[in-house]
């Protein structure tokens, strides 16, 4: 439905990029594991925003039966 | 006309009001009239009769109502209520003024609508249908959005544009609904549960503003319900930010406007970009700290002394070696040295308390026992023979055999030795055992005289 570089969805980036910032806020991560994190954090928000600017809203009507003979 | 007339040019009040009144109640307009407006200063007196005006934009009319009438009224008359009226009008003598006395009065048309929304309203709120516990979230980042209403209106122009505008990765589905007429109803309804079919992520009922009788069916209680009823999360967004239909108030979320209700629905696309940068430029920062952290605390680490100068890790304990090395040596020189004397010691002990003398005493000892031992063994056993040898020449003279060799013998009969003539009948057959031999005989007497 959406531009997806890979098989998520918008939503589930976005959750997973508060997910990192939240980790990253914690002391008890390594510095490896941040810089790991920093690395996702940085694809995923480039992912997002490529994701926000290619996007096109689409619309479907649907005409239900007696839906539009009156009025 | 009465006679006074001629009399007088004047007349008085009270005939002058006898004659309105006679007028009033002859006329056939007057005694059955159909009025509607609306109510004002309604008063009840205790006696049950109820006292009003009706007005509209242009008159006042005073009214009656007596209490036999009232009794049978099915709402309570209030200030502002819409009415339609049936009566006659007739003149109060006392006062002059003309009134509509009235006998039947009922809410007029959207009046009674009302009426029964509020009972709706409040029947349902009652019964907690618009309690925050029923009301379900909004998904964050929605895919999928169903709009039902109607095409032509500008509100779905609107709705659209502003989703586009805020959240183009949402798909829409409109679905085109009759939002008004007395069609209306029946078409939302079914279009509401088709849309909660469609498991998009929420749904929006929407349309623009109107007349109270346009949006009435947002008003409908089967409609309400419906939503009440739907697994989808339901946006309303009726009419303008004025309106307030039963819709709204069972809705998961009641927005004001149709272009409201489409902003309620999606985040906005320019929020999230500033959220992005925001997190990116807070994930870039605490990384930084990290790093700036991490190397000061190598830094740290890396001056540290015994870091930077690593014989002294070792100094102190290869002296300690040293000495426990000596300390080693001298405790195991002194500890044999001390072994050895003890050792001769042991020796010296040893030889003098040697068994050797006791030893060869204790053989004399046993060489002498030995022998009273045999001597006395030796007396015990020549006793004991002899004693031996008169038992058996003892045993010898008891002896059957010795008997018998004195010439008795012995008679059996079947195994059994004889020892009383009873036993034995004639002609039994019995065997006689002698000293040397036996023989056997068949019994041809049997004496029972007593002699054994």
């Amino acid at each position: 439905m959406m531009a997806e570089t890979e098989n998520e969805t918008f939503e589930e980036k976005m959750k997973q990029l508060e997910q990192i910032v939240k980790q990253l806020d914690e002391d008890e991560v390594s510095l490896e594991a941040s810089l790991k994190l920093y690395q996702k954090g940085v694809e995923l928000t480039a992912e997002c925003e490529k994701i926000l600017k290619d996007a096109e809203l689409k619309v479907e009507t649907l005409n239900r039966k007696g839906a539009d003979d009156e009025q | 006309m009465s006679s006074k007339m001629e009399n007088s040019k004047y007349l008085s009040v009270g005939a002058l009001t006898r004659y309105l009144k006679y007028k009033f109640d002859q006329d056939p307009y007057l005694t059955r009239v159909f009025l509607k407006g609306e109510l004002s200063n309604v008063k009840r007196h205790t006696s049950g009769h109820v006292f009003f005006a009706i007005k509209d934009e242009q008159s006042v009319v005073r009214a009656i109502m007596f209490s036999r009438n009232a009794g049978s009224l099915k709402f309570k008359p209030e200030e502002g209520q819409s009415v339609l009226v049936e009566g006659r009008v007739s003149i109060f003598e006392s006062s002059g003024q003309y009134q509509v006395y009235v006998e039947k009065m009922e809410m007029d048309g959207i009046g009674l609508l009302f009426e029964k929304l509020e009972q709706d309203k409040k029947q349902l709120a009652e019964k907690g249908y618009f309690d925050a516990q029923h009301k379900k979230p909004l998904p964050r980042y929605p895919r999928t959005i169903t709009i039902i209403s109607s095409e032509t209106g500008a509100a779905v122009k609107d709705m659209i544009t502003t989703l586009g505008r805020r959240y183009p990765l949402v798909s829409v589905t409109v679905i085109n609904t009759l939002m008004q007429g007395p069609r209306s109803r029946q078409a939302v309804i079914d279009n509401l549960g088709y849309a909660d079919r469609l498991e998009n992520d929420v749904i929006i009922l929407a349309r623009g503003g109107g007349s109270i009788e346009d949006l009435w069916t947002f008003n409908e209680k089967d409609v309400a319900l419906k939503i009440f009823e739907m697994s989808t999360p339901v946006i309303t967004g009726i009419g303008h930010e004025t309106d307030t239909t039963l819709v709204d108030f069972i809705a998961d979320v009641r927005a004001a406007t149709p272009t409201a209700a489409a902003e309620m629905a999606v985040p906005d696309q320019q929020d999230i970009l500033e959220r992005l940068h925001q997190s990116e430029n807070h994930v870039s920062r605490r990384l930084a700290q990290k790093l700036d952290s991490s190397r000061s605390r190598l830094d740290t680490l890396g001056s540290y002394y015994k870091l930077k100068n690593p014989d002294l890790l070792y100094d102190q304990q290869a002296e300690r070696l040293v000495n426990l090395k000596d300390t080693l040596d001298d405790r195991m020189h002194n500890a044999i040295k001390d072994s050895s004397y003890r050792l001769s010691a042991m020796k010296e002990s040893v030889r003098y308390n040697t068994p050797g003398p006791e030893i060869r005493r204790g053989a004399e000892t046993l060489m002498e026992r030995r022998g009273q031992l045999d001597r006395a063994m030796r007396i015990r056993t020549g006793d004991s023979r002899k004693g031996l040898v008169r038992v058996i020449e003892s045993l010898n003279s008891l002896s059957p055999t010795n008997v018998l060799l004195r010439g008795y013998s012995f008679t059996t009969h079947k195994g059994t030795i004889v020892k009383d003539a009873h036993q034995l009948e004639l002609g039994d057959e019995v065997q006689s055992t002698f000293a040397e031999g036996s023989i056997v005989s068949k019994v041809t007497e049997v004496n029972h005289d007593g002699r054994n």
